[in-house]
């Protein structure tokens, strides 16, 4: 069903990115894809990071640890 | 009183504020996060939801995407005007913005974006236009009608315009050269790399950098370094969501402030005067 570069290499489980970071309310959301693109491409996540501007612990435990699980669950909703 | 901007640019400012004491400046600071009011969707009419998400985790999202301010604040009336304002249930203009959302996935899986929400005011878009906000399996359809208001951080965290705001000390350190032994324990251990050695004397580049940690002082063997702070001079650092330049909200913080303190002010003349 879901081919294997669909998923994300680095961690994997939550739903979908959160928006805002749980703990200070950055728009974390807004850096998401391009810190998936080029983590993917063999970047480093540290350097990806610091060059998108998340400096704080609490952002970036959320886009390291995030998973796209909303990918493999969108199959299972109900037929409308 | 001195203020001296020690860093700005388009997300955070960083003021230096000699001459105010420390709780009003921590007023300041509060009324940044919890009064200045910004735009933010508040209410969301799901008409077609045959997503992953359902219909309130979907409103949540949509309610935390940072939508641009700058205009609104003169546009739109206050959130208390507002909750007194008749027309309410009715949608008056002078109180929301109307956005919308549609998407559909056929042929293949669609994410839609922040960026796809179309908004009937230019002044009130998002503010990053690459937010996720949900993903759509083939088949799978959505179209959301939204009304954004303005609205103040005390009511709920998605109206703050501010992400991080502190204010800390400055750092004053004092270095005995007559103690001193050069042993570069204070340097080896210092998390801000604030000391240095010239010309065989033990010296301090960025006080401001200074955390006041002590770990210079507790580690020092000879006792020459004296750690402590200035009384009157704080440094301020505002963090914006994007919503309203931090220039702004700083200004609009202390303006909110001195408007609260005048009505107190006048309150308290009426009573005395009686």
């Amino acid at each position: 069903m879901q081919e294997d570069s669909d998923r994300s290499p680095i961690g994997d489980e939550s739903m979908i990115i959160p928006i805002r970071c749980f703990t200070c309310g950055y728009p974390i959301g807004a850096v998401w894809e391009e810190f998936v693109k080029r983590v993917r491409a063999g970047e480093d996540p540290a350097k990806v990071l610091d060059e998108l501007g998340i400096k704080r612990y609490c952002c970036r435990r959320i886009l390291i640890s995030h998973v796209e699980l909303v990918r493999e669950v969108m199959y299972f909703t109900k037929k409308s | 009183m001195r203020v001296k901007v020690l860093e700005k640019n388009e997300r955070s400012i960083e003021v230096l504020i000699e001459g105010i004491s420390l709780p009003i400046i921590n007023a300041i600071r509060r009324y940044a996060m919890t009064q200045v009011p910004t735009m933010a969707i508040d209410e969301v009419l799901v008409m077609v939801n045959t997503s992953p998400l359902f219909d309130e985790i979907l409103a949540h999202r949509l309610g935390l995407i940072p939508l641009k301010s700058d205009e609104a604040l003169e546009k739109y009336r206050s959130p208390e005007e507002c909750a007194e304002c008749t027309a309410y249930a009715r949608g008056c203009e002078n109180c929301f913005a109307y956005l919308r959302l549609e998407a559909a996935a056929e042929g293949e899986s669609v994410t839609v974006y922040s960026g796809d929400i179309v908004s009937d005011d230019p002044d009130i878009t998002p503010v990053y236009k690459n937010i996720p906000i949900v993903t759509l399996a083939p088949g799978q359809r959505l179209v959301v009608e939204m009304r954004a208001r303005l609205g103040r951080g005390i009511e709920h965290i998605k109206w703050s315009p501010v992400t991080v705001a502190t204010n800390r000390y400055v750092a004053k350190i004092n270095v005995d050269r007559s103690r001193c032994d050069l042993c570069k324990r204070c340097i080896e251990l210092c998390p801000r790399k604030i000391f240095y050695i010239e010309n065989n004397e033990l010296k301090v580049r960025n006080e401001m950098n200074c955390i006041l940690c002590k770990q210079c002082e507790r580690s020092c063997p000879k006792d020459a370094i004296m750690l402590s702070w200035y009384e009157d001079k704080y440094i301020l650092r505002l963090e914006s969501t994007g919503v309203l330049k931090p220039e702004r909200i700083l200004s609009e913080s202390i303006s909110m402030l001195i408007k609260k303190l005048d009505e107190l002010h006048e309150q308290m003349n009426k009573v005395t005067v009686k």
